[in-house]
């Protein structure tokens, strides 16, 4: 049941924010009692088809001889490709990067989401005839333009929200501050913390990572995990507002992370060789609501409290990768550079779909799952005509 | 896998490559770079592409051996495979005629530099090229320079060839000769520092090509910023050519300094360089588990499944008691200890349900 209405039960079932949607509206949250443990069952019931050896392959409709093209191996990217597979299509999907898999397999560590889960997935992708090729950048190695010369119909865009947020404060450019993009792809992606991997990585005794969502969390039981004495999350807003999941903070504290909430950097101090040795810190109380609905933090005047640090990690979101969306002429942009889609995931050229982080900026493993199966099925209504 | 079709040894620690890229040659141009991957645990290392051949489909890149990966690729001979090769990357060389231009290249950077001289060659300028090396032996592509620039100046730190001196001494003579109206100086970050403080003083414009550390090449990691003009910007993708008056050259020398320490633990490893073996994620079978699923079945229709009537659902239904159902309480799964799991990277926090566990808690869904 759960194979033919989601693409990815395995993956979902770790890291989909469970308590804000499907255990949010659970009839048991109605009646005042915990939710059904609905991410554990689905989780439960991916590795115990997997581990049993019998695992199926949904069943897929003949060759239809129909050529789509696939940008990006992200979750949005892999439901896409599996939808249409599944309806007879001749899938081929072009990632940047040396692997596939996209922020599952740079960003997410394995601790919480093994590579090897995302690469069985990926294999069932292989056998339904899904083709993969990576090392090649669409808007780079070849354009959306030589996709439709060679004979693609329909694209789907899911190039994920690949850029990522700075501060812009003072010092931030010293040695050992670095994006969570930068931390986790040098650790998870190319393995830099194993002696045998070429990729270097500098080990910290104390860290400071800034932010509060999935990426900061991540990014600081990494730091605990590489050795790191003391690591400790600076954010500018109160616990409450942290959008990361529950259980990853309850995960974080348990393993000794310090949180300093109400707390935001404003100056970086280095050393003579240009590496970071302290931090400025101001102090924040909330305020008013924002836009967002959150009460916003406003600095206390004269609060400002320094710390000693030797790695900082900077974990405050991401913004759309241009590189897609600058290199199709005529293609519609919405908010910071995101591609502008309709409800059917459509972009201002019809032959072109795009969902996933992309066009919602930096969102949801399950999110981006939806929009690729949403563009599949409007992509095929399309092609069907 | 991109195989390499030639290999040329230019020098003590330089080598050209040409490597088969097709997509690669056919898109790239002046000023592009790619990334490129040594093995199974390579790092990711970028290249300026010198040159390319449509026709053959291949692209050259000149290396230098100087750290860990790039001794590492310099040790593949002709008919070997590099495991990735992906571009072009970066921002394209801004080429217009600017009427008078002076291209410095020192040491390899003369290889990046090439193709910025054809293509100035080829849009009307007039291109006075300086090359510099610590000796003769580290002049590399004479002949190719000479072929696209209307004059060429060596100059060797020990003059064992051409004129002794540093580069800079090699621009100011023609500036002092002549009208420059543009200058591109690409080698050692310390060599372009000091051409920007020469150019800057007779207000020559001059472009630099960076060569920061990088990661991926494609905007994900900041691990290539640099402040230019007060602003930080990421060599990969605004890069890598910038003004190179307004580039913070102590800034960049100290970043690209950053993993120094770590560099040369990782050169020991070269001595005793064994080749890692290939693991394949293979999946592991239970055998419980399997034995649980010959006793399942799985070609039960999907309406069935999904209709809220069926047979099998009424009869689960009917099993409990709704107040029984209700008081079971929310499982928990299990997971590794935190002081333990602390410790270790690549083994997952939550250990999943057990299969009491999980048939437990679907009773307590099968209000639904
Ligand atoms: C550390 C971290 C932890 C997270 N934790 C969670 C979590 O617990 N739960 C959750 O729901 N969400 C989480 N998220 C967010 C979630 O990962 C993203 O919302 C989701 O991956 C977006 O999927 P996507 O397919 O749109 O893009 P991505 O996964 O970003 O994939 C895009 C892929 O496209 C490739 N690409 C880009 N440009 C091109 C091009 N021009 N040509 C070819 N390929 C290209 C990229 O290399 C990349 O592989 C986390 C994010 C991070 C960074
Ligand atoms: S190398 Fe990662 S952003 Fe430039």
């Amino acid at each position: 049941m759960l194979k033919a209405t989601s693409a990815l039960p395995a993956v979902c079932g770790r890291v989909c924010p469970q308590e804000k949607q499907c255990e949010s509206v659970c009839i048991h949250v109605k009646m005042n009692e915990p939710a059904v443990a609905i991410g554990n069952l689905e989780r439960f019931a991916a590795d115990f088809e997997r581990a049993s050896g019998k695992m199926t392959l949904p069943e897929v409709a003949p060759d239809n001889g129909i050529k789509v093209a696939i940008v990006g191996s992200g979750p949005a990217g892999l439901s896409c490709a599996g939808d249409m597979a599944k309806l007879g299509y001749e899938v081929t999907v072009f990632e940047a990067l040396h692997e596939i898999g996209g922020v599952l397999k740079y960003g997410i560590p394995e601790f919480r989401l093994p590579n090897a889960i995302v690469d069985v997935e990926i294999n069932n992708l292989r056998k339904m005839g899904v083709n993969f090729i990576k090392d090649c950048i669409i808007g780079k190695t070849i354009t959306i333009k030589d996709l439709e010369e060679q004979g693609y119909k329909a694209i789907f865009v899911a190039s994920g929200a690949g850029l990522p947020n700075f501060m812009n404060i003072p010092g931030e450019n010293s040695i050992n501050i670095m994006s969570s993009n930068e931390y986790l792809t040098r650790v998870n992606l190319m393995d830099a913390s194993n002696p045998d991997a070429d990729t270097p990585i500098n080990f910290a005794k104390s860290v400071m990572v800034v932010g509060g969502g999935n990426t900061a969390m991540d990014s600081c039981r990494t730091a605990k995990r590489l050795g790191a004495e003391h690591v400790f999350i600076a954010y500018r807003r109160s616990e409450a507002e942290m959008p990361a999941r529950l259980e990853e903070v309850k995960h974080a504290k348990e393993e000794g992370i310090e949180f300093l909430t109400l707390h935001n950097p404003i100056e970086y101090i280095a050393d003579e060789k240009g590496a970071v040795c302290q931090v400025k810190l101001q102090k924040m109380e909330l305020g008013e609501p924002d836009a967002s609905g959150r009460r916003s933090p406003v600095p206390i005047p004269g609060a400002i409290e320094t710390r000693d640090i030797d790695m900082a990690i900077v974990a405050v979101g991401v913004s759309p990768n241009p590189l897609v969306p600058k290199s199709v002429e005529g293609l519609e942009l919405g908010r910071k550079n995101t591609i502008a889609v309709n409800d059917n995931m459509q972009s201002s050229i019809p032959t072109i779909f795009a969902g996933g982080d992309i066009v919602r900026g930096g969102a949801t493993v399950i999110l981006a799952m939806g929009d690729g199966r949403r563009a599949a099925a409007h992509m095929h209504e399309m092609l069907s005509k | 896998m991109n195989k390499i079709i030639k290999k040329e040894q230019f020098s003590e620690k330089v080598f050209k490559f040409v490597v088969e890229a097709p997509l690669i040659a056919k898109s790239r141009k002046a000023g592009h770079f790619v990334i490129v991957r040594v093995g199974d645990k390579g790092e990711r290392m970028p290249l300026t592409i010198a040159d390319s051949d449509t026709v053959n489909g291949t692209i050259t890149l000149v290396v230098q051996k100087v750290g860990y990966s790039s001794t590492k690729l310099c040790n593949l001979n002709e008919g070997d495979y590099i495991t990735d090769v992906v571009g072009p990357l970066g921002q394209a060389t801004h080429i217009e005629n600017f009427g008078t231009v002076v291209c410095a290249g020192g040491g390899v950077g003369v290889a990046p530099m090439l193709p910025i001289i054809k293509a100035l060659k080829q849009a009307g300028n007039k291109v006075i090229s300086v090359l510099a090396g610590r000796t003769k032996e580290l002049i590399i592509l004479e002949d190719e320079v000479r072929k696209h620039s209307d004059e060429v100046i060596i100059m060797t730190d020990d003059g064992s060839y051409g004129q002794k001196g540093v580069v800079t001494v090699g621009i100011e003579q023609v500036i002092q000769r002549e009208k420059v109206d543009k200058c591109f100086a690409i080698g050692p970050a310390i060599m372009m520092k000091f051409c920007c403080l020469l150019t800057k003083k007779y207000n020559v414009s001059t472009d630099v090509s960076l060569n920061t550390i990088m990661v991926d090449g494609t905007g994900m990691c900041g691990a290539c910023r640099i402040t230019v003009g007060g602003k930080t910007r990421f060599v990969c993708v605004d890069g890598p050519e910038f003004d190179g008056h307004e580039v913070d050259f102590d800034e960049m020398f100290k970043r690209m300094g950053a993993f120094k320490p770590i560099e040369i633990e990782e050169m020991k490893k070269l001595e005793n360089h064994v080749e890692s073996v290939l693991v394949d994620s293979e999946i592991k079978i239970d055998p419980v588990k399997a034995a649980d699923a010959e006793q399942m079945t799985t070609d039960t229709p999907l309406e069935q499944l999904l209709d809220r009537k069926a047979d099998w659902r009424v009869e689960l239904q009917k099993s409990m008691k709704p107040k029984e159902r209700t008081s079971i309480e929310r499982c928990k799964m299990g997971e590794l200890d935190p002081v333990y799991r602390a410790t270790t990277r690549l083994e997952e926090v939550n250990i999943g349900l057990t299969k009491e566990q999980a048939l437990t808690e679907a009773k307590l869904h099968q209000e639904h």
